[in-house]
């Protein structure tokens, strides 16, 4: 299957075969990372299906309509939401258990998460803005965010414990895009601040399944920059 | 740990050790419900097995946590406090120094969706939550349709005018249709079956305050445009958990008056006993 991205005004492809789960999916979504992310470490089979997701195909309207990436279709099943869908494969596919068996466990991803929501993601293209208003203020802020998750990985390597977990690949793909926020702005964590996370990210690197799906920071920059020139273009890096 | 699930008063905090700490006292021994404010004292921390919510009588966020904990009968007490002046204290229990934040055996449960799946698991009573992967799924999906289309444009409805504002009420409406095609697949009147579940109880605060949002003409839900979605809401007010989480219109109409004068008062609706 064409890895090219269908646009407003394409063709809707054929719906996925018996069987076959389908990634509808972004190359560059960092939300649509997070579930390759753990189909990947769940050794699970998909096939797929990227789209634009700033000038999208009107079909996709019909099968999810918020027409966000990233969305699952199975046996005509949708699941949507990078997180339901993470939480759903974990459940319904074989392979290494992602989530927390236990209660506590479980909600301290949820809390972790809403602090990442609250102090990180909305933040982390705006540091890459030198120009932006208050910049000093809102690396104050990641930065208190990143130190929650400094003192979350305390003896274990991953947060999942010694293997990835469900948090990791939640905050993985925007770790694999930091080096972004330094090509453009010249702002990078200390590891001198922050030891344990770079430990992790170094750990992080290293696992097959992020290997797989890296890319390196040009490529993302190429596809940060045709957006902000107004011509986003999902397909940069791809060979024609 | 025992939680006494046959009600000494599940609401606003008669607990078994606050009995068991003082038999001289009234039984209606309770924190006040009056909020805590930038520069209060942090009140003791709950006594052991004691789950304590902390809470604002105005927070949808909250009431979410509320409605689950009524719902499967659990025993807590509640502190409440100021959002817009909040306590210092209140940061080193929660980082983010939201409500709904429960605490519970030195343990510390945030963010109401995550409250409401914890007291789901953990503690005994009926199951909000669906045990099929899928139908859980779903309950996410229609959530996120909430978050994007419907929940915000509650406010925004009220607060803008013209074109906007009836962008807003198409864009809510949109969102409203998704949930009328999901009770249409069942004869059952909850998201949860034939009792409210997860969903009911997320999207319910705003729900009841609908006499206060969209009252005007050009913004008000037709039952014919969404018949199962206002049997739900009948269903919904007569359910017991709702009636004694619910805080009445009138007082309501009072707190948002607060608000918009820039100085919202929380206490507002209660007297001096409280």
């Amino acid at each position: 299957m064409s890895e090219k991205a269908f646009k407003t005004g394409s063709a809707a492809p054929d719906p996925p075969a018996p069987g076959v789960l389908r990634l509808i999916s972004m190359r560059f979504c960092p939300y649509a990372h997070r579930t390759i992310l753990a189909l990947t470490a769940k050794g699970i089979e998909y096939e797929t299906v990227n789209v634009c997701t700033v000038n999208k195909p009107e079909w996709f309207f019909s099968i999810n309509p918020l027409a966000k990436v990233p969305t699952l279709q199975h046996d005509g099943k949708v699941v949507y939401e990078s997180l339901v869908c993470n939480e759903y494969v974990d459940r319904v596919f074989p392979g290494r258990k992602l989530l927390p068996e236990e209660p506590l466990e479980k909600a301290r991803i949820g809390m972790l998460q809403a602090i990442w929501d609250a102090k990180i993601s909305p933040n982390f293209y705006k540091i890459a803005d030198k120009d932006q208003e208050g910049r000093e203020d809102i690396i104050k802020v990641f930065k208190e965010g990143m130190s929650y998750l400094e003192k979350e990985v305390t003896s274990k390597t991953f947060f999942g414990g010694e293997e990835p977990g469900f948090l990791d690949y939640s905050l993985w793909p925007w770790f694999e895009r930091l080096p972004v926020l330094e090509v453009a702005s010249g702002f990078k964590l200390e590891e001198a601040e922050f030891p344990k996370l770079f430990a992790w990210q170094a750990a992080m690197r290293d696992r097959p399944e992020v290997k797989m799906h890296a890319k390196d920071t040009p490529t993302h920059l190429q596809y940060l920059m045709s957006r902000k020139q107004g011509n986003p273009d999902p397909d940069a890096g791809l060979q024609a | 740990m025992v939680f006494v699930t046959s009600r000494l008063t599940t609401l606003q905090s008669i607990t078994l050790s606050a009995l068991r700490r003082s038999e001289s006292a009234p039984a209606g021994t309770m924190l006040t419900k009056r909020a805590f404010k930038t520069g209060s004292t942090a009140p003791d921390p709950p006594a052991p097995g004691v789950v304590r919510l902390i809470s604002n009588r105005f927070c949808p966020y909250a009431h979410r946590t509320r409605l689950v904990l009524a719902a499967k009968g659990i025993d807590y007490e509640t502190v409440n406090v100021c959002l817009a002046k909040r306590p210092e204290w209140f940061f080193s229990i929660n980082p983010l120094a939201k409500v709904p934040t429960l605490q519970h055996d030195g343990k510390v449960v945030y963010e109401s969706l995550v409250c409401n799946e914890y007291v789901d698991r953990v503690f005994p009573g009926r199951k909000l939550l669906p045990e099929e992967p899928l139908e859980k799924a779903r309950i996410g999906m229609l959530q996120a349709i909430w978050d994007a289309k419907s929940g915000p444009n509650f406010m925004k409805v009220t607060m803008t005018k013209g074109e906007e504002r009836q962008k807003a009420f198409e864009v809510l409406k949109e969102g409203l249709s998704f949930f009328e095609k999901h009770l249409g697949t069942s004869e059952a009147p909850f998201f949860g079956g034939e009792q409210p579940g997860f969903l009911d109880y997320s999207i319910w605060p705003w729900f009841e305050l609908l006499g206060l949002f969209l009252t005007d003409d050009d913004v008000k839900l037709q039952e014919a445009e969404f018949p199962r979605v206002f049997a739900w809401q009948a269903a919904m007010f007569d359910r017991p958990e709702v009636k004694t989480c619910a805080c009445e219109l009138s007082v309501w109409t009072k707190y948002v008056a607060s608000a918009r004068a820039g100085n919202p008062d929380s206490d507002i609706g209660l007297d001096d006993s409280d």
